[in-house]
């Protein structure tokens, strides 16, 4: 087994506060090797996703609200092809070959950026190929790394992925801002160091990372590949179905972060030019705390770690709506934040993996991923008409009211579906 | 650095002993397992260690590349703190050029190396090469004697802001911005200035967007206010709500006095401000990047007459101040701009690449005044400054503007029938002694014709694109180059909706100059029949 060294830092770090007691995270090579891909991926596209606005604004005089639209049009296409990925790495059994697709796709528009120069219309297929890339990636990358994990280990292999995952995109933003700073307008330079660490990712999914099922054994040759009805039976009555209803219902009662940050702007007034450092510091926790999290929810019950994150963000929204001491309460709202995506975020796909079947794993979580994306975008639109009608304080109180009652739902159904133990299967 | 760690667990379905694995530094890329770690019958873990290695090589290589380019083209300067220009303005630029009717200073975005640079011609001849400025900006406006530049720098990467200068465009001061900048207007007198930036969280899709609004005061370089700070009054009573968002100034001869626009509740409304008083009065509702005329009676505007969740659909509308009406602009397209008077009678505003010129009593029909010029700004000649000695100005250069000479036609049946699809042809003609690049070409149907299919016909294989706008009712179609005496033919097909008299319109442009610019426009009628 592998042990990740920055992290066993980490952890013992927080040994000496918590009284849990954390041990190295130890994940399988196949885990390992995704996080880097995960890494080296998230380095090159959040590179060119930060300086993105700013260039189509440059460069094209484009009005920002107009990208705004484009990009939402696409993540509707994104998560069709998520899901016919998802189905199609299960019916192949090719997981790595349909991930390694996905992530050429996007290695591949870096350059096209790179070559389209200022044609709109071409700039927005360029951005398809790579929404459409991290589609297709997705679910197979999750499944791989539920299928090369044992059941009690769930969790921690998604946190150590999520870890991973999130040190690229917090390092992505600040190689492109070094570049931008030290040479002006050098976003030519910024593409091709972001093509070079997607294609240093594809390769090591591509070199290193081998499907999780490559010798079929006797079992599985005997069992035909599973079929498309199978497959959408997923939402039907077992108890996956409920946990995409909850799942579902959380997401759409989650208000994005740039909500979140904005209404902690209008609330204390502090400069606007301060809203990147809020990214990055919730992200810092998430990245600090993903994989003492999923070790949490191995040990004490994924569904309880994962209604415990909910209530954290509860208390979030709870807090927005009480009077303001000072900039000590933003700190407060950022780690309990990042302790929320800590909590739920791999271990969602944690319990998902738990009640899948093998075979139809990609397709289930491609499914689950689908149905909180869509969610979470349906719960942003909401969330800004309510705002735009009603003001903040009623788009606040509404949205605790409803993740109120979907955090209770979601409790109830681990405490009598017990999709929260930590060994139970599908 | 590579550890080797030996594997002490069992039950694993895919791997094998040992491998070792690097550190995380910057060159984990060059973890490699030494030996085949996953199953048997794989093939040698060294060839896959080569080429990985080789991969990282070439991109090391590749970015290295990048980055030699970066420092070669940026001739060693570094980018300092990014500010819009490298010297001490441009002494005596804008009064050398301006002519008694004085001169027009605006953003190049004619494609090539002075792209985004500021330019100035005289008033009375904007086809006219141009006179490059050292200055970058992507919001200009000047008034009584100083110029608000937005620009990129003042702080790390991705920071903007607000550079004031002198008549010699020599920078006196800058306030840093809080977003991508959207609007700039310096007051008449030239004693404050405003400033709208977006403030965008990570996604736009997801996050929405919120505006800041700066007023600032140009002599002392500092920001008075942001407009969320003010008092707003609707019908005497205190009005406030979180959502408040606030742009698009506009000063008027008083420079206390300014109009503004006010977004809440998903609605807009025209507030006066009181900059003194720290205070707003609502006026009147749907009314976004008011701009007050040179006379101070009448307030130019877009108003918002449709849209959806993707966007809103706008129109110029002149509002009276004193009789509160209001009269629609010629111009048919949905334009997101603060339209600016260019004197009592005539305005100006930019498309993306293209700034036009429309009368302000709502008669006649859009010209096109400058070619890739946009955020145009009209200088008159008392305020261009003191010209220099020839010789004394620095870093002017001149810019070439392309000649070409297109001619656009359509050629379309006297009569059609109600719901029957017909085609016709429309087609550009260069007449010019040089290549057209750029060409674009905006055809505008009724509101009561269905846009069909619209492709180039001839010649055949020409590059093009094509994108429409329904709820504009047009279509505009793209491609990159037209050589001397080639044209280019393209059918649309419509279904008239309506009976009764139809009219087309057809638009086409290039970069740079056209030469006899009155054949660009075509008009074509037809009569639809039951």
């Amino acid at each position: 087994m592998y042990q990740i060294e920055n992290s066993g830092q980490v952890l013992r770090r927080g040994e000496k506060g918590k009284r849990f007691r954390l041990t190295r995270p130890r994940v399988s090579a196949t885990v390992l090797m995704l996080g880097f891909t995960s890494l080296f991926t998230d380095i090159s596209a959040e590179m060119v996703s930060t300086i993105l606005p700013m260039y189509l604004v440059l460069n094209l005089g484009l009005s920002p609200f107009a990208f705004g639209v484009i990009d939402g049009l696409y993540l509707g296409g994104a998560a069709i092809v998520r899901l016919i990925a998802g189905y199609m790495a299960d019916r192949s059994r090719k997981h790595k070959e349909i991930a390694f697709a996905g992530y050429a796709f996007s290695a591949i528009s870096r350059i096209g950026l790179l070559l389209v120069g200022n044609v709109w219309t071409l700039l927005a297929s360029v951005v398809l190929v790579d929404r459409l890339g991290k589609g297709i990636r997705t679910a197979p990358r999750d499944a791989m790394i539920s299928l090369s994990t044992e059941r009690e280990k769930l969790a921690t292999a998604f946190g150590v992925h999520r870890a991973m995952d999130t040190a690229g995109a917090m390092m992505g933003p600040m190689i492109a801002f070094l570049i931008l700073t030290l040479w002006s307008d050098a976003y030519d330079t910024v593409f091709i160091v972001s093509f070079c660490f997607a294609l240093i990712g594809v390769a090591v999914i591509g070199l290193f990372v081998q499907n999780p099922n490559p010798v079929p054994t006797a079992d599985a040759q005997l069992s035909a590949p599973p079929s498309l009805g199978e497959a959408l039976n997923l939402a039907r009555g077992s108890k996956f179905g409920a946990l995409l209803i909850v799942g579902g219902i959380l997401s759409v009662a989650t208000m994005s972060d740039g909500f979140l940050y904005l209404t902690l702007q209008r609330r204390l007034d502090f400069n606007v030019g301060f809203f990147p450092l809020l990214y990055v510091a919730t992200a810092l926790i998430f990245m600090l705390l993903a994989i003492p999290m999923g070790q949490l929810a191995d040990r004490v019950g994924r569904g309880r770690v994962f209604v415990g994150g909910y209530l954290v963000l509860l208390s979030v929204y709870g807090l927005l709506l009480l009077p303001w001491y000072g900039a000590a309460q933003v700190i407060i709202y950022l780690v309990l934040l990042g302790v929320y995506y800590a909590a739920t975020d791999g271990v969602l796909m944690a319990i998902g993996s738990m009640l899948l079947p093998e075979d139809l794993r990609s397709s289930g979580l491609a499914l689950l991923s689908t149905v909180t994306n869509v969610g979470r975008l349906v719960a942003s639109i909401l969330f800004g008409l309510l705002w735009s009608w009603q003001g903040m304080s009623v788009a606040v109180g509404v949205f605790i009211f409803v993740l109120a009652l979907a955090t209770i739902a979601a409790a109830r159904l681990v405490m009598t579906s017990g999709f929260g133990a930590t060994t139970d299967g599908a | 650095m590579a550890r080797k760690r030996q594997r002490r667990s069992q039950p694993n379905r895919s791997q094998s002993k040992t491998a070792p694995i690097s550190n995380r530094t910057a060159q984990a890329a060059a973890a490699v397992p030494a030996q085949a770690p996953w199953q048997p019958g794989m093939p040698l873990t060294g060839s896959r260690r080569t080429i990985f290695i080789g991969i990282c090589v070439a991109c090391l290589l590749l970015a290295a590349g990048a980055i030699t380019w970066a420092v070669i083209r940026d001739g060693g300067q570094g980018s300092g703190d990014g500010g819009p220009m490298n010297n001490a303005g441009a002494p005596g630029a804008i009064a050398r050029v301006a002519t008694p009717e004085g001169a027009l200073m605006f953003r190049n975005v004619l494609p090539g190396d002075h792209w985004n640079q500021v330019g100035v011609v005289p008033a009375n001849e904007p086809a006219t090469d141009r006179s490059m400025v050292p200055l970058r900006c992507l919001r200009i406006h000047f008034d009584g004697g100083r110029a608000l530049c937005l620009a990129e720098g003042g702080g790390p990467a991705g920071t903007f802001s607000a550079y004031i200068l002198d008549a010699d465009l020599k920078e006196t001061g800058r306030v840093r911005l809080g977003g991508i900048p959207s609007r700039t207007r310096v007051s008449p007198d030239g004693k404050y200035g405003a400033t709208t930036s977006f403030v965008t969280g990570h996604s736009y899709a997801e996050d929405g967007f919120s505006t800041e609004t700066l007023i600032i005061e140009l002599e002392s370089a500092k920001s008075l206010a942001n407009l969320e700070e003010f008092t707003t009054y609707r019908d005497g009573e205190v009005f406030f709500n979180e959502d408040f968002n606030f742009w698009g100034v506009t000063f008027t001869n008083d420079t206390n006095i300014f109009y503004a626009t006010l977004a809440t509740g998903g609605k807009t409304y025209l507030v006066r401000g009181d900059i003194a008083a720290r205070e707003f009065d609502v006026l009147r509702e749907n009314v976004e990047c008011p701009s007050i005329s040179p006379d101070n009676t009448r307030i130019a505007f877009k108003k918002k007459v449709g849209g959806d969740l993707t966007g809103s659909i706008w129109r110029f509308h002149v509002l009276d101040l004193e009789t509160m009406t209001e009269t629609p602009l010629s111009e048919t397209r949905s334009i997101d701009d603060q339209i600016l008077w260019l004197d009592n009678d005539r305005l100006l505003y930019g498309d993306s690449s293209d700034t036009w010129l429309i009368s302000a009593d709502g008669t006649g029909e859009p010209t096109r005044f400058m070619t890739r010029a946009i955020s145009l700004v009209y200088i008159p000649s008392s305020e261009a400054g003191e010209a220099a000695n020839e010789g004394d100005e620095t870093g002017v250069e001149v810019l070439e503007m392309p000649k070409s000479d297109l001619e656009a036609s359509i050629s379309m049946p006297d009569s059609a029938t109600e719901g029957a699809a017909m085609s016709y042809q429309i087609t550009v003609v260069n007449s010019g002694s040089t290549t057209a690049t750029g060409v674009a070409l905006d055809h505008d149907v009724p509101p009561d014709v269905e846009l069909g299919e619209v492709v180039a016909t001839d010649p055949p294989g020409i590059a093009y694109g094509c994108s429409m706008y329904p709820e504009e009712h047009r279509v505009r179609c793209t491609t990159p180059e037209l050589d001397p005496g080639a044209s280019w033919t393209t059918s649309v097909t419509i279904t008239p909706g309506a009976p009764g008299e139809m009219s087309f319109t057809v638009d086409v442009g290039a970069d740079g100059t056209d030469t006899t610019p009155e054949n660009n426009r075509t008009h074509a009628t037809m009569t639809v029949g039951e």
